[in-house]
C-alpha cells in the first residue's frame, strides 16, 4: 500500500513550472506494448502536453495519460504507422482534444489505422504532413520555447532496403528533435540504418542530443556505432515493445561505451527532467537493470 | 460450414508476423504459418475447419481486397494531406 502511495507520488509530482518533463511511458502489457512518450511543459501557467505515439493498447495509453492529469493535448505525433505504436490512438483522440496531429503520410492498409484517419477528419484535427523537409512544432512561452524538429523521412523511404524482420514502414519513420534551451533529445522512431543513414548524411547537425531514445526498442538495425558517434547521447532510454526487445548486442555497445541505459520493460516509466536553468537529470519509477529479451545481432 | 477470419499484416518482427485480426487487435504468428509471399499490408484471407481430431486453417493471399485496401488508404492519406496548415505550428 505504502509503495503504490509513493509510486503514485512520483509519477504525479506536482508541475514545477520551469521543469520540462519528458515521460518514456512503460506502456508493456501483456508481450505487447510499443512507444509512447508524453512531453509536458508547464510554463505557460498551466501544463502542456505532446504524445509521441500511443502504445498498441487504447485502454493502457488512457490509464497512463489520466493519472498523470493529461486532460488535453497540445499536439500528438505519430512517428510511423505500425500498430504498436498508432493502437492507442484512435482511443486518445476520441477521448481528448487534440490541437494537431504530426505524421508521414505513410499509407497502411490497416483497418484500425484507416478507422484512425477518419476519425482526425470527422474530429477536424488539423493534420500536418511531415514527409518533407524539417518542419517545426513549437511551444512558445514568454522568453522561453520547446522546439520540436520534425526530421521527415528520405523521399523514397518505402522502398529503402529493410533489414531482415524489419520494414520499409520502419524507414518511413517522422524523427523528432526536442530542444530547451541548451538541451536536446533525439526521437528516431522506428528508423532503421537506411533512414538514419539518410539523417546523417542530410542533417548531421540536427542528430547530436543529450538523451537518445533508442530506435525500434533497442533493435541492432536502429542502433550502431555509426550512430551513437553522430549523436553522442550522455544517456539512452529504450522503451521495448515486450516481444523480443531490446538486443544484447545494443545494450553490449551502449555498456561498452558507458553510455548510461534505461528501460521501460525494467525500469517502468522513465522521466527526464529539463529545468530552465541547470542541469537536466533522469529518474525511473523502478530500480533495474536493462534486461536482453533477444540475443543475437 | 468453414468459418472465415480476415488478416492484414502490419510488420515482421524477425521470426513473427504481427497481423491485425477481423479488424481489431493485433495477433502474433510464425512467419512459417502465413503464405511465403505475404508482406506487410497484404490482406489474407483465413478459413477455419474445425473438426474433432483435425482442424484445416487456410490462409489465402485476397489480392483484389490488398488493392481496394492500398487505394482507400492512400485516398484517405490524401486526403488528410489537404487539410496541412503548413509551415510550422506553433501552440
Amino acid at each position: 500500500m505504502l509503495a503504490a502511495l509513493l509510486l503514485a507520488a512520483r509519477l504525479t509530482v506536482p508541475l514545477d513550472s520551469t521543469v520540462l518533463l519528458i515521460r518514456v511511458l512503460d506502456v508493456s502489457d501483456a508481450r505487447v506494448g510499443g512507444d509512447a512518450i508524453l512531453i509536458t511543459d508547464a510554463g505557460a501557467g498551466r501544463a502542456r502536453h505532446v504524445l509521441i505515439d500511443g502504445g498498441e493498447h487504447g485502454a493502457t495509453i488512457l490509464a497512463r495519460l489520466t493519472r498523470l492529469n493529461v486532460d488535453t493535448l497540445a499536439a500528438v505525433i505519430l512517428s510511423h504507422p505500425h500498430a504498436d505504436h498508432y493502437g492507442g490512438l484512435g482511443a486518445v483522440v476520441s477521448r481528448f482534444p487534440v490541437r494537431a496531429f504530426v505524421y508521414g503520410g505513410t499509407p497502411r492498409t490497416a483497418v484500425t489505422y484507416r478507422a484512425l484517419l477518419r476519425a482526425l477528419d470527422s474530429l477536424r484535427i488539423p493534420v500536418v504532413t511531415a514527409d518533407t523537409g524539417v518542419r517545426r512544432v513549437t511551444l512558445v512561452t514568454g522568453d522561453d520555447s520547446v522546439e520540436l524538429r520534425l526530421l521527415a523521412p528520405p523521399p523514397t523511404c518505402g522502398a529503402l532496403p529493410g533489414d531482415a524482420g524489419g520494414d520499409a514502414v520502419n524507414n518511413c519513420s517522422v524523427g523528432v528533435r526536442l530542444t530547451r534551451g541548451g538541451f536536446v533529445m533525439l526521437f528516431p522512431g522506428d528508423a532503421e540504418q537506411a533512414e538514419l543513414g539518410w539523417w546523417m548524411l542530410t542533417e548531421p547537425s540536427l542528430l547530436r542530443a543529450d538523451v537518445l531514445k533508442g530506435g525500434h526498442h533497442g533493435s541492432s538495425n536502429a542502433t550502431s556505432a555509426e550512430l551513437l558517434d553522430a549523436v553522442q547521447p550522455r544517456a539512452v532510454i529504450i522503451s521495448a515493445n515486450g516481444r523480443q526487445h531490446p538486443f544484447a548486442s545494443v545494450l553490449a555497445l551502449l555498456a561498452a561505451r558507458g553510455i548510461p541505459t534505461y528501460c521501460t520493460a525494467d525500469n517502468g516509466t522513465v522521466t527526464v527532467r529539463v529545468p530552465r536553468n541547470g542541469a537536466w537529470t533522469i529518474t525511473t519509477e523502478r530500480e533495474g537493470k536493462c534486461h536482453a529479451r533477444v540475443v543475437r545481432n | 460450414m468453414p468459418e472465415s477470419h480476415r488478416f492484414i499484416v502490419d510488420r515482421h518482427e524477425g521470426d513473427l508476423a504481427v497481423v491485425e485480426v477481423d479488424g481489431g487487435s493485433t495477433l502474433d504468428v510464425p512467419r512459417w504459418l502465413l503464405p511465403h509471399a505475404a508482406r506487410p499490408d497484404d490482406v489474407l484471407l483465413v478459413s477455419v475447419e474445425q473438426g474433432t481430431d483435425r482442424t484445416v486453417v487456410t490462409i489465402v493471399r485476397d489480392v483484389a481486397a490488398t488493392e481496394r485496401a492500398r487505394a482507400a488508404a492512400r485516398q484517405a492519406v490524401d486526403h488528410l494531406k489537404r487539410r496541412d496548415p503548413g509551415a510550422g505550428v506553433i501552440l
